[in-house]
């Protein structure tokens, strides 16, 4: 116990941060020499070698996780800042399940369930996790076996039903927050029926942390998830400069501490970097792309797989896209949570996550995020995956249109699996949809 | 309680429309009233091997409770009650059929010409609809909490897997049912992320599963009538799997 929790500190201190700088250098190897690619975009963002050194020492550090701390799987909209203080180390499937979308994995691990009877109409995310754990082949080299599983319904049924399979696989306890859906305001019934679920989940969580969830240790973790909210949100935030410092692609990538590692000071020192070097390149005039001339949203999950190849294609033309409903949903979600009543206000805020309320409120995001953003036009991605995302975009395609003035396409895709994708229909839709601003 | 306040609060919006408030004698007289026509439902669908009736013609009956009012739909099953007595058992392959709809109804015609029928019956929009519990005496509304968790268990309803397996080897046990047809509908995903515990379950029991996955408004293909004759025609001649 003792030497793992060695290995496990050394992984994430030295391990992780050296694989990282080992990556960083073969990679400048390999490009020295080289001719420049020409590109549309602009110049790099320099935090992002920062932020391959985090993720590459917070899945290094997974490696080593079980058996020397309590491992949770968590899903992306659980409310993690209830199992930082009891030291668990939390596992974002939905996150690791991106990474072998963007690696194009997919098929393959949904292959291996598919035999089980899994169908290739369910969540690719859902296929690409539960083909991982019956393969157990992972870009990340391992992922630690969990002592629990934790899913809120908040972003999807679905994760319901494959956190079951999981805890099916594994025959460790699931902790389900289930949210009710809200149209509107949440009503008092709702939220008290979410916070009891959050008070038992500390329970089950301190079972079996064997650790008491202190109110202080609490407090100071919901203070740091607050934080890092608010900085990501001010990252986002300097997308309205014109030119926009970045573009809504960088942002799909960056989002991954504010997911995977909220609630903790690496996840805020971070974002503060990011921040700066943001606002830094707003104010010296240097863009995501080095000609804007048009600005878009983008509303769903990215199509990881394709995300570079759609993102330059529009950016040859001077299609940027400076804002995304889905990256957004990560400055709103922490920002209702008080450290002075975590269990409290983590209800009141994990239950109004964007994809757990009406089609108005999505509207309201879109319309309000099209103003702020000065955008031009939007992408619905009809992600063939996530249905709760997608369900409604016809009718929001229509009233945001109506309403702004902005041109809008629905493209139809998934976020990972590459067989539900068709390359030539997407770039005849996205280059007709460029032209029609000419 | 969440789900009494969450129907108490439904009932609460539903009040002005219907310009009347909900009274317990009123709701305790509808709980009676489904009581009774669940019986009658659940008589049906326990003497299917026994009654002369054609699978489709049963689940045409039986989903006219989704849109006619009770009282109309209770006489309609009490009429098939007298109609269709219990007799000898029904020559043919027993199946037990398990899935979110029974559509389309060409599925069982398919079944019947190929020498089966629905002996067991686990559609989301039929069986499992079925509450078999008494309604408790006293407060109308803990009795309306209980019928609701009295029903078979439900992948919609999010049901523990070893509950539906259970309920699904009583349902087997009970009807004699040599096979298992799982027809499911496409992008279902309870239904569908129940398949492979359920299929894997069957399998190692010996049980011959059909897996068949559609679409509401989709009729049947070739392909699909071929295959479930196919699977008939494999339990007719008694071979495992």
């Amino acid at each position: 116990m003792i030497l793992r929790r060695a290995q496990y500190e050394l992984a994430g201190r030295v391990g992780g941060p050296f694989l990282a700088s080992l990556d960083g250098w073969k990679r400048s190897l390999r490009a020295r020499g080289r001719t420049p690619r020409e590109t549309p975009f602009g110049p790099p963002l320099e935090s992002l070698r920062k932020l391959k050194e985090i993720m590459t020492a917070h899945y290094f550090q997974a490696r080593y996780a079980d058996g020397a701390v309590p491992v949770a799987w968590v899903t992306s909209g659980f409310p993690v800042e209830v199992l930082r203080p009891l030291g668990f180390h939390a596992v974002y499937p939905e996150n690791h399940a991106a990474m072998c979308g963007v690696q194009r994995l997919v098929p393959g691990l949904s292959d291996a369930v598919e035999a089980l009877g899994y169908s290739r109409d369910l969540c690719s995310y859902a296929r690409t996790d539960l083909g991982s754990v019956v393969t157990g082949r992972t870009p990340v080299g391992r992922l630690p076996r969990p002592d629990l599983l934790a899913c809120c319904t908040n972003i999807c049924q679905t994760v319901l039903y494959w956190y079951r399979a999981l805890a099916d696989h594994f025959q460790v306890p699931l902790v389900l927050v289930d949210t009710p859906y809200v149209y509107g305001e949440a009503k008092p019934h709702h939220l008290a029926y979410v916070r009891e679920q959050l008070e038992e989940l500390v329970r089950v969580a301190e079972r079996i942390s064997g650790r008491r969830a202190e109110p202080e240790a609490l407090a100071a973790v919901a203070r740091k998830a607050k934080e890092g909210t608010d900085l990501w949100a001010e990252c986002l935030a300097t997308g309205k400069s014109r030119p926009a410092p970045w573009t809504g692609i960088d942002g799909f990538f960056h989002m991954a501490p504010i997911v995977a590692l909220r609630g903790t000071d690496t996840c805020n020192a971070y974002y503060r970097m990011l921040r700066d070097e943001l606002r830094d390149r707003a104010r010296r005039g240097i863009g995501g792309l080095r000609e804007e001339r048009h600005r878009l949203l983008w509303d769903n999950l990215p199509i990881w797989f394709a995300v570079r190849e759609v993102a330059t294609l529009l950016a040859t033309r001077g299609f940027n896209f400076v804002c995304t409903s889905y990256t957004n949903a990560w400055a709103e979600a922490g920002s209702r949570i008080d450290p002075a009543d975590l269990i409290g206000s983590a209800a009141v805020s994990y239950t109004h996550i964007i994809l757990n309320q009406d089609l108005p409120n999505r509207l309201g995001i879109l319309r309000r995020l099209s103003r702020e953003y000065g955008v031009d036009g939007a992408v619905l991605h009809s992600d063939r995956s996530c249905k709760p995302y997608s369900i409604g975009q016809v009718d929001l395609k229509q009233m945001l249109a109506a309403g702004t003035g902005i041109r809008v396409l629905l493209l139809e895709a998934d976020h990972s699996d590459p067989r539900a994708w068709s390359r030539e229909q997407a770039e005849n839709r996205l280059t007709a949809f460029m032209e029609s601003f000419e | 309680m969440y789900l009494e306040a969450e129907l108490r609060s439904l009932v609460r919006e539903l009040e002005p429309f219907a310009g009347r408030r909900l009274e317990p004698d009123r709701l305790a007289a509808a709980l009676r009233l489904h009581e009774e026509i669940d019986g009658c439902r659940a008589a049906l669908l326990d003497a299917r091997p026994r009654l002369a009736v054609a699978d489709a013609e049963l689940y045409a009956l039986l989903r006219r409770g989704e849109w006619l009012w009770p009282e109309d739909h209770l006489i309609e099953l009490r009429e098939a009650r007298g109609r269709w007595p219990a007799g000898p058992v029904r020559p043919g392959v027993p199946v037990l059929v398990s899935g979110y709809v029974p559509e389309p109804p060409a599925l069982f015609e398919v079944l019947e010409g190929a020498g089966a029928y629905v002996a067991a019956d686990d559609y989301a929009a039929v069986g499992r609809r079925v509450v078999r519990a008494a309604n408790p005496a006293g407060d109308p509304w803990q009795a309306l909490l209980a019928r609701y968790w009295a029903a078979p268990p439900c992948s919609t309803r999010s049901a523990d897997h070893g509950e539906r397996i259970r309920h699904l080897g009583a349902l087997l046990d009970r009807s004699g049912a040599r096979g298992v047809i799982l027809h499911v509908l496409k992008f279902c995903e309870p239904e569908l992320f129940d398949v492979p515990v359920l299929r894997r379950t069957f399998e190692e029991r010996g049980v011959p599963v059909l897996y068949l996955e559609g679409e509401l408004e989709a009729g049947l293909s070739g392909q699909v009538v071929t295959r479930v004759e196919a699977f008939v025609e494999m339990l007719s001649a008694g071979r495992a799997a």
